[in-house]
């Protein structure tokens, strides 16, 4: 029953938690959180076992053409006949796999990191707090596995609700302004996507009609499946190529625009505020500064993750042509990102805002791979994410942690932590170096993929401004290098100082968060292909074969 | 032209409302004025004004007003009624309806059996609130 | 026909206007009886709402109906404002359960069943002049709801204001329909277009000059009672002045009225709007959608904030409108018409739900009024705030409540016409205009859940509103979320009942295109034949 529903069971264990807690006396509500989260990490980690064999036989795990998907679910949820069908439609591949365990793992550690909720300065409605970060994961789970449009729409809204919760209730001293200018930004990209939402099932239904009525599925061919009328099937929407071809021809045109790239545009919006790049990354620092630690390393750690998620799972693989029209523009755009975050990080003075503002640099690494649509640059991208994925949580625990004892986060007000706090010194260089960049950490792999995806896209003719950006982006890491460097020259090296010295260091529970964040930072560092690439790559070369067999070149 | 019909009654409207202007324009123009505290009294008689003119009523007199235009208003309703039901009475006519089927006299009768019905709770209401009471 | 059949197809308004005099009786009966005059007048609109349920002889709830009387349709549009109203006023009379305080509770009550009554008439109207009664049955009691809601005198205020307003836009109404019979010499609506008079119109070379006058102050006349922009202005100061219930009523009723009348008036000249008056509608619809997003983001008052989300909640309706039956040809949703009654159904509840809850909570012994009065609510009422919460997100249109699938319906319908549709254009970009400002809206909806979940509590914040409004939250915001999770029965009977205004557009559109109609005498009606009856889901 499990292993037939699988993903269903995961991404609504931690909702069944919830609804537990509902119930659960005061005392036991903690540990009944971290037992769901546990539980939801345990079981999403026998994922593993369908992926594992990637390395070895690709076709098997990853298919033939982009849309081979494992642990299907499919079943009708709305049905007007005839005019609308919506489905629960859940799958993985090698795109949504990786974010998947990211988010169970960094919840679960997440999770453990509320433990100490009484000591907080806002330390009421416990209930409500692990019955709304319950949902948050359930939210944030079905994003990664849902391939009906309408059911990625609703789990990436719904997810919102919780997090407006949680930074609303129990944030810092300017909560409300964050969580409703969060709430704001992130709403004002989804009514875009829900005009697109809107016209791609129209369209697709345009695009039937106008092919007699009814055409062959496209993924699942052979297996005798029509389409009579429009889908929010998103494999369905990338591979059909009646659709593929009515969506990118020159005379399929919206409001008098051409329709790959503006629909591109109308989806780009939504997932470029949850990515965040400049210049729509404003909600970043306020949320992180105001979120409570356990909020902020969801935030950095999955739910930024979910615009990269929508490019390569939207964007991309529907409109290649929108994508190649862009590509500049978006390769641009990425590029002002890693280098304004990268100012912005260096004129900080308060610790958790720095590493808001390191995450818009990073995650501009993210948008300038995925960009300029090469092999390198998509698995460079993916790599950063997950890379990200583990390092941004950590270091925001970091700061959690120093906040915790301190209870301020001015940088300039820090200093010889390290001799304080030997193994906090050392986990917390492990995190910034691994954020930095450096050689042998996660970060490290990411950012070269991805500056070399970018030379490899200079040899496009489409694209001669590539190497020059290439250079920029490499150029930057000196930018990260300065005001990670920096950071932990102020904070943890120099004389140690009189205010701190009675400091404890790491609890066994700190230790259990960060332990592991770190392993993997080194793990993914040293062993990138058995770590990430091994998952991914099958998945994502496939969808660029597919790109570049459907790109039709489009002028406005 | 399709206007005829209509010219009696704008021939008749522009006649009263150039009389009606045109007085008061000569009375304005030609009539003798002599200002003064005298003169400009409310009664040249030199009989004093001893109270305000806009005097307020008493609330009462305009509830049985009110009352009284209501059934006033209800009445006239019957008429209309009467001319069909006599019409329908002595010729058997009928309304069709859309479905085939037709109502006759006997329906009028039901309905303002209804009419009344409603008067009369209307009537009941107006007893119980205490609008009949004079004091 | 006997009148055992009669009174039995329309027993639920029978019921209705009868409770309304037993419960205006119940009322003045002196002492301590007047207290039963909540009790009675729940039990007749429930009494109401059963015999619409099981009464359903024949045809009523089928597409053809059945025309009960000259100028009662009995229709499937029928039955749905049926279920809709009566259960609407059942919750609404549950909000008022405390209210008023003064003695007029059974003039208060009596009134809620006759507006309800009004509502129920003004879906079965098929003449104009029935039409008309029925809205101002809709009307006229709300003015003395208002005054009677309150013992202050912003109540009185709002009141005289609601009442002038009123009696001009029904004045303007009138006119208007009196040119509309001007026009064909005929006040009975499915025969509109089958006039025998020698005016009779040339409707091939488009509407004559006094029906498209007839139209645009028929539309005038109901702006008001929908609160479309221009006539827009009366709102915040009118909700703001009446008592909490009352202001859930009143945002519901006269607005589904005016709904209604509209849509007979479109159907009657069968969907074919002149291209003035569509761009007219347009920039009204456009207007209103965003006058009512812009104006409520600067509120201080939650009532007048709610009373701005009423006004750009007309906007969206307008949308679909403007869609109407005929127009889109695929996709989900493709009649505005249907969008517009299940819009409009779930739009009445959760609007109720939100003034429930401000009922719920008390503010030095009155309803909750402003932003500060509500200001950490949640500590002190949680059950009340989180259904506060749902009928909030629900009216933002935020998944996953049923105000979501409203949003996506009328988007649905703006977006159905082909692409290469000369009306496409227009009507994606009214509706990108919409959507957007959904997403302004939101700014001023998650005030209100910011103010009760953020907010430092008050001290003078007390949730004893009594049990009635909390029960009536509950009974608002659980559908809510039960719509959404299962949406398709509500749906389809949304669409079933819609589809009769399709049918009869339909018609009217055929007798549009027959350049030199000349009806038979014998044959006035427009019979409902069967290729109109093929459009209904199975």
């Amino acid at each position: 029953m499990i292993s037939s529903h699988i993903l269903s069971w995961i991404v609504f264990l931690p909702a069944i938690g919830g609804l537990i807690c509902l119930v659960a006396p005061k005392k036991q509500i903690k540990t009944i959180a971290v037992l769901a989260s546990l539980a939801t990490m345990l079981l999403s980690l026998t994922l593993f076992s369908t992926f594992l064999g990637g390395a070895d036989d690709p076709t098997e795990v990853f298919g033939q053409s982009y849309g081979k998907l494992h642990h299907v679910e499919r079943a009708t949820w709305i049905e007007l006949p005839g005019e609308l069908k919506i489905e629960y439609f859940l799958g993985i591949d090698g795109l949504g796999f990786p974010l998947f365990v990211l988010t169970t793992v960094v919840s679960f550690l997440a999770c453990l990191a509320s433990w100490n909720f009484e000591t907080w300065k806002v330390n009421k409605g416990i209930r409500a707090y692990f019955i709304l970060f319950l949902l948050l994961e359930t939210g944030m789970l079905g994003v990664f596995v849902s391939l009906d449009f309408f059911l990625f729409y609703i789990f990436w809204e719904v997810m919102l609700l919780p997090m407006y919760f949680l930074i609303g209730v129990w944030g810092g001293a300017r909560k409300e302004y964050a969580a409703i200018k969060f709430f704001l930004f992130t709403l004002g990209g989804s009514v875009l996507m829900l005009v697109a939402l809107v016209a791609m099932y129209f369209y697709s239904g345009a695009a039937i009609d106008q092919a007699g009525g009814s055409v062959a599925s496209g993924y699942l061919s052979g297996s005798g499946t029509a389409l009579t009328h429009g889908t929010f099937d998103l494999i369905e929407l990338a591979t059909n190529p009646t659709i593929q071809s009515y969506f990118s021809a020159v005379s399929t045109t919206f409001l008098g625009i051409k329709f790959a790239p503006i629909m591109f545009i109308f989806l780009f919006v939504g997932f470029a505020i949850k990515l965040p790049c400049v210049p729509v990354h404003t909600w970043l620092p306020d949320a992180h500064v105001e979120a409570p630690t356990p909020i902020s390393m969801i935030l950095a750690g999955v739910l930024l993750k979910m615009g990269g998620y929508g490019f390569l799972r939207l964007c991309y693989p529907i409109f290649p042509s929108g994508g190649q029209y862009w590509a500049f523009t978006l390769a641009m755009i990425g590029l002002v990102s890693i280098l304004y975050g990268g100012f912005c990080a260096l004129a900080q003075s308060d610790f958790k805002k720095l590493v808001a503002y390191s995450s818009v640099s990073h995650m501009g690494y993210v948008l300038l791979g995925i960009a300029v649509m090469t092999t390198a640059g998509f698995q460079g991208a993916m790599f950063q994410m997950i890379a990200h994925g583990i390092s941004s949580p950590m270091c925001f625990f970091l700061v959690g942690v120093i906040y915790d004892r301190a209870h301020h986060r001015e940088i300039n007000r820090f200093g010889g932590l390290w001799l304080t706090m030997p193994k906090y010194g050392t986990l917390a260089t492990i995190g910034f170096f691994a954020s930095l960049g450096l050689p042998g950490l996660c970060g490290f792999i990411g950012e070269v993929w991805v500056v070399l995806g970018t030379f490899q896209a200079g040899s496009n003719p489409e694209m001669p401004w590539a190497y020059a950006m290439a250079v920029i982006a490499a150029a930057a890491v000196i930018l990260t290098a300065g005001y990670i460097l920096w950071l932990i020259r102020r904070v943890y090296l120099g004389t140690e100082r009189e205010e701190y010295k009675g400091f404890s260091d790491t609890s066994s529970r700190e230790m259990f968060i960060l332990v592991p964040l770190a392993v993997l930072c080194i793990a993914m560092g040293i062993f990138p292909m058995q770590t990430v690439f091994n998952f991914t790559n099958g998945t994502l070369d496939l969808m660029l074969t597919m790109m570049n067999n459907g790109i039709v070149s489009v002028a406005m | 032209m399709w206007i005829e019909p209509y010219a009696a009654i704008g021939a008749t409207v522009l006649i009263a409302i150039t009389v009606a202007i045109g007085m008061l324009v000569i009375a304005h123009t030609i009539g003798p004025k002599r200002h003064g505290p005298v003169k400009d009294t409310p009664y040249e008689s030199g009989m004093p004004p001893l109270i305000d003119t806009h005097r307020r009523f008493h609330i009462r007199f305009y509830i049985v007003a009110m009352l009284f235009m209501l059934f006033d208003v209800e009445l006239i309703f019957i008429w209309p009624w009467a001319v069909s039901f006599h019409e329908a009475a002595t010729t058997q006519a009928v309304i069709p309806l859309n479905h085939g089927t037709d109502v006759g006299k006997g329906f009028l009768l039901i309905a303002m059996g209804f009419f009344f019905l409603l008067l009369l709770f209307g009537l009941l209401y107006e007893w119980k609130k205490g609008a009949f009471e004079w004091d | 026909m006997n009148l055992s059949e009669l009174a039995f197809a329309l027993s639920p308004e029978l019921v209705l206007l009868a409770g309304a005099c037993i419960v205006l009786m119940v009322g003045v009966s002196g002492g301590a009886n007047d207290r039963l005059a909540v009790p009675t007048a729940f039990l007749v609109a429930l009494g109401a709402l059963a015999l619409a349920v099981f009464a359903d002889p024949d045809q009523i709830g089928t597409v053809s109906g059945r025309e009960i009387l000259p100028g009662l349709w009995l229709n499937s549009v029928t039955l749905l404002v049926r279920l809709t109203a009566l259960s609407f006023g059942a919750v609404a009379i549950l909000v008022s359960w405390n209210q008023p305080v003064a003695r007029e509770r059974g003039e208060y009550m009596a009134m809620i069943l006759f507006s309800l009554l009004g509502l129920l008439l003004t879906a079965s109207a098929n003449d104009w002049v029935v039409l008309f009664f029925a809205i101002e049955l809709v009307s006229i009691p709300t003015y003395i709801m208002i005054a009677l809601s309150r013992t202050d005198a912003r109540a009185s205020e709002s009141a005289v204001k609601y009442f002038f307003l009123g009696a001009l836009s029904a004045a303007i109404l009138a006119y208007g329909l009196s040119f509309l019979y001007g026009a064909t010499g005929t006040t009975t609506i499915t025969l509109f277009l089958v006039s025998e008079t020698e005016t009779s119109m040339r409707f091939a070379s488009g509407l004559p000059t006094t029906a498209m006058i007839g139209i645009v102050l028929v539309f005038a006349g109901l702006a008001f009672k929908i609160a479309a922009v221009p006539f827009h202005a009366y709102v915040a100061d009118v909700y703001e002045g009446a008592a909490s219930p009352v202001t859930g009523f009143l945002g519901f009723v006269p607005k589904f009225a005016g709904f209604l009348a509209l849509i007979k008036v479109f159907m009657s000249i069968g969907w074919e709007l002149p291209t003035s008056l569509f761009w007219m509608l347009w920039i009204v619809a456009a207007a209103t959608v965003t006058t009512g997003n812009v104006l409520g983001l600067l509120q201080r008052s939650v009532k007048r904030t709610l009373a701005y989300s009423s006004i750009a909640h007309t906007g969206y309706l307008l949308v679909a409108l403007l869609v109407g039956p005929l127009a889109g040809n695929a996709g989900f949703m493709p009649r505005g018409t249907d969008a517009i009654l299940f819009y409009i159904a779930i739009y009445g509840f959760m609007n109720l739900g939100a003034f429930a809850a401000l009922t719920a909570l008390q503010t030095d012994g009155r309803d909750a009024e402003t932003f500060e009065d509500i200001s950490g609510a949640a500590r002190r009422a949680p059950g009340v705030c989180l259904g506060l919460a749902v009928c909030v997100f629900s009216l933002m249109g935020f998944p996953p409540t049923a105000g979501f699938l409203g949003k996506l319906f009328v988007l649905g319908g703006a977006f159905s016409l082909r692409p290469g549709d000369a009306m496409h254009g227009p009507m994606v970009t009214l509706a990108i205009i919409a959507v957007i400002n959904s997403a302004i809206a939101a700014a001023y909806y998650l005030r209100i859940v910011a103010a009760v979940y953020f907010g430092t509590p008050t001290t003078k914040l007390s949730p004893d509103g009594g049990n009635g409004p909390k029960w009536a939250l509950a009974g608002c915001a659980l559908p809510m979320l039960l719509i959404f999770v299962f949406p398709a029965e509500i749906t389809k009977f949304s669409k079933r009942s819609a589809a009769v205004v399709h049918s009869i557009t339909l018609d009217a559109k055929k007798t549009l295109s027959r350049s030199s109609y000349k009806p038979n005498s014998s044959d006035k009606s427009v019979r409902l034949t069967a290729d109109h009856v093929d459009h209904i889901d199975p």
